[in-house]
């Protein structure tokens, strides 16, 4: 296997992520989800990975989470701290996954426990990973709900999840997320279910907090929008690969890999032209299938060439900028 | 020309069950609500969850009786319309859903979803005719004509709102009515979707009625832009002169709130969310539905609620602090 990242760099970064894959297994075959995926994140960076449905993005978070499916397994290395994510027996990890790595996903009320009142379920992680005690933890926990803008938090804390609405219940996910000021906070599309207005109060709550904390975030997100508002850098990510990635404001302004330049056209925008018609990108996103040796995105893309037949490895094209494209040449 | 669908003073509400000691109400979760909609043209309705905008959609279908104003579908009342006339002049108003995967029944082909309109409305067509009918809605929706044969799980979700749309062409109807159509999909696709709607409008000479919560995407595809809170217009315009400039401060917040990727003006706008939620629709507050979280709010928003006013150029707002447009 290729290794795209020299591994004397791993050190000075929080996470490293080399050649890390997800394989699913299923009937007698394996399909490849996550695809040699090689990324670093330093203490508190925001990183946006951005994909469409069936790119990998959201396995890629539950396989650093240690969440994947029963047949699924992750390969590669995702050093995290100094420990390998993949390699970490299940307590040691349920010490990391505690104490500083924490995850919030799109629907809070899959993740939050519906018989028990928010205040417990927001203390539970003082106590068990910071040994607070019962009392303090819960005073702990209401201060937080506070500071993600519950109204009234002492009520609060003693109610159940269905009685918040969608956007309270993603404040308190976040609120629980970053109450043991984790190093780095992964959000699985933590916006998408809630409207505009709630969502621009839930981004730029999150992000304030991580800067108080001094936590990272890795954001997944089809919405590149959402990146422009709340990333440092982007990666993008087709059919389990990364096909390019850089500093945010560079990426959207200036996005090389045909996928990121149509993703880019296709978001529809509030200044731009009216034209006849919206741009598009031909086809449909790749879904499952076995790993390829050509690029992905080939089958749709418009300046597909005969190298395209074999996946060109991710190669730097500027400052903080990697490409895998067979289209630009190398510097 | 006769407006293909209109709605004047529409007020739709549920019904919600009495217990031991509470009474049977009626909860109005639409209230008059005006709409003109010429063939050819397409009526953006945007609104954040609960303000009603499904709803709307549903009644202009005649799907919910309203309690009251009505509901005209080419100068005609469905209200008044016997069930066997109903039945015919349903033919002419259309739905998409926002799943397109759940609004296909699982069991069936696709030709007998296709052709399910059809032994409605047009029951003297022969089979062959069906059939003909079947695939050339197929090919106008871009799919092949042997995807007849295929089942809803076969399909992926672009490939699915092509389908919904190809059963609500298939009757050759005068409007349909859009309910977030594009909004479970790939943003890739979703573009894919506008863009065949529009498509078909110019073909047919369809009326459209886009129902969406995304400004960004509702600006491409509308002629008028209708803004809804708590059940009630607060804004409606010419889609250019809204985007130029929102009257009513609700419309403005939500197209603030729209991020857009372009990194320097999203950076600007870190931090600048307008805080609270909207109040719930069972308990409307007394003054203007939006004052809870209106950054302009005085004390008469709170007790007075604003009406919809003309400000010319086909422009209304609800807001008792709009300066007039130059």
């Amino acid at each position: 296997m290729d290794c795209e990242t020299p591994l004397t760099q791993m050190n000075t970064n929080l996470l490293s992520l080399h050649d890390l894959s997800v394989h699913f297994a299923h009937g007698g075959g394996q399909t490849t989800v996550v695809d040699r995926v090689s990324l670093t994140l330093g203490a508190g960076e925001v990183l946006g990975i951005v994909g469409e449905s069936g790119s990998g993005k959201s396995q890629l978070l539950f396989a650093l989470m240690g969440l994947l499916a029963s047949n699924g397994n992750a390969t590669g290395h995702a050093l995290f701290d100094g420990q390998d994510l993949l390699s970490l027996p299940t307590k040691a990890l349920d010490r990391v996954r505690g104490a500083s790595l924490s995850m919030i996903f799109q629907d809070p009320m899959t993740a939050l426990n519906p018989y028990k009142r928010i205040g417990d379920q927001l203390a539970e992680g003082l106590i068990h990973h910071q040994g607070l005690p019962r009392a303090a933890a819960l005073a702990e926990a209401s201060r937080m709900l506070d500071r993600v803008r519950i109204p009234d938090a002492p009520r609060a804390a003693r109610r159940y999840p269905h009685e918040f609405s969608g956007g309270m219940r993603q404040r308190v996910m976040i609120a629980m997320a970053l109450l043991v000021k984790p190093k780095l906070l992964l959000a699985d599309e933590p916006t998408t279910a809630l409207d505009v207005t709630i969502q621009a109060q839930v981004l730029d709550l999150m992000l304030e907090i991580a800067h108080e904390t001094g936590t990272a975030i890795i954001l997944v997100t089809h919405d590149l929008g959402v990146v422009a508002r709340i990333c440092d850098r982007v990666a993008v990510l087709y059919g389990g690969r990364i096909m390019e990635e850089g500093p945010a404001e560079t990426m959207l302004s200036d996005p090389r890999h045909p996928y990121a330049r149509g993703l880019l056209a296709t978001t529809p925008r509030l200044e731009a032209a009216i034209t006849p018609r919206l741009p598009t990108i031909p086809g449909a996103p790749r879904s499952g299938g076995a790993m390829l040796p050509s690029c992905p995105f080939a089958p749709r893309c418009s300046d597909k060439m005969p190298a395209c037949d074999h996946m060109p490895p991710l190669r730097d094209i500027g400052p903080e900028r990697r490409l895998a494209c067979h289209l630009e040449p190398a510097p | 020309m006769t407006p293909v669908l209109e709605a004047r003073n529409l007020t739709v509400g549920y019904k919600i069950p009495g217990g031991l000691f509470a009474r049977p109400q009626t909860l109005p979760i639409v209230q008059e609500v005006n709409i003109s909609l010429l063939p050819g043209q397409t009526l953006g309705i945007v609104g954040e969850s609960g303000c009603g905008k499904s709803t709307l959609g549903r009644a202009l279908m005649y799907l919910i009786k309203p309690l009251a104003g009505e509901v005209l579908w080419s100068g005609q009342n469905p209200a008044q319309m016997s069930p066997e006339v109903l039945r015919k002049n349903r033919a002419q108003m259309q739905i998409i859903f926002q799943d397109p995967i759940a609004a296909l029944d699982p069991r069936m082909t696709l030709a007998r979803i296709l052709s399910r309109p059809l032994a409605t409305f047009e029951p003297q067509l022969s089979k062959t005719d069906v059939q003909t009918r079947v695939a050339e809605a197929l090919q106008r929706v871009g799919l092949s004509p042997d995807f007849a044969a295929r089942y809803p799980h076969e399909l992926s979700g672009g490939q699915a709102q092509r389908v919904g749309i190809a059963r609500a062409i298939i009757g050759r109807p005068k409007v349909i009515i859009c309910d977030e159509p594009v909004s479970a999909l790939d943003v890739s696709i979703q573009a894919q979707v506008v863009n065949l709607l529009m498509d078909l409008q110019a073909e047919m000479g369809l009326a459209l009625v886009f129902i969406s919560h995304n400004l960004a995407v509702v600006r491409h595809i509308s002629h008028q832009v209708m803004v809804m809170c708590l059940g009630r217009t607060v804004e409606q315009a010419p889609r250019d002169a809204f985007y130029a400039r929102q009257l009513h401060p609700y419309a403005a917040a939500l197209k603030q709130a729209v991020p857009e990727p372009d990194v320097a003006a999203e950076r600007l706008r870190r931090g600048q969310s307008l805080p609270g939620e909207l109040p719930s629709i069972a308990h409307p507050p007394p003054g203007c539905v939006f004052s809870s979280r209106c950054p302009q709010a005085q004390d008469l928003c709170r007790t007075a609620r604003p009406l919809l006013k003309s400000y010319g150029s086909g422009r209304q707002g609800a807001c008792h602090f709009i300066e007039a447009p130059p």
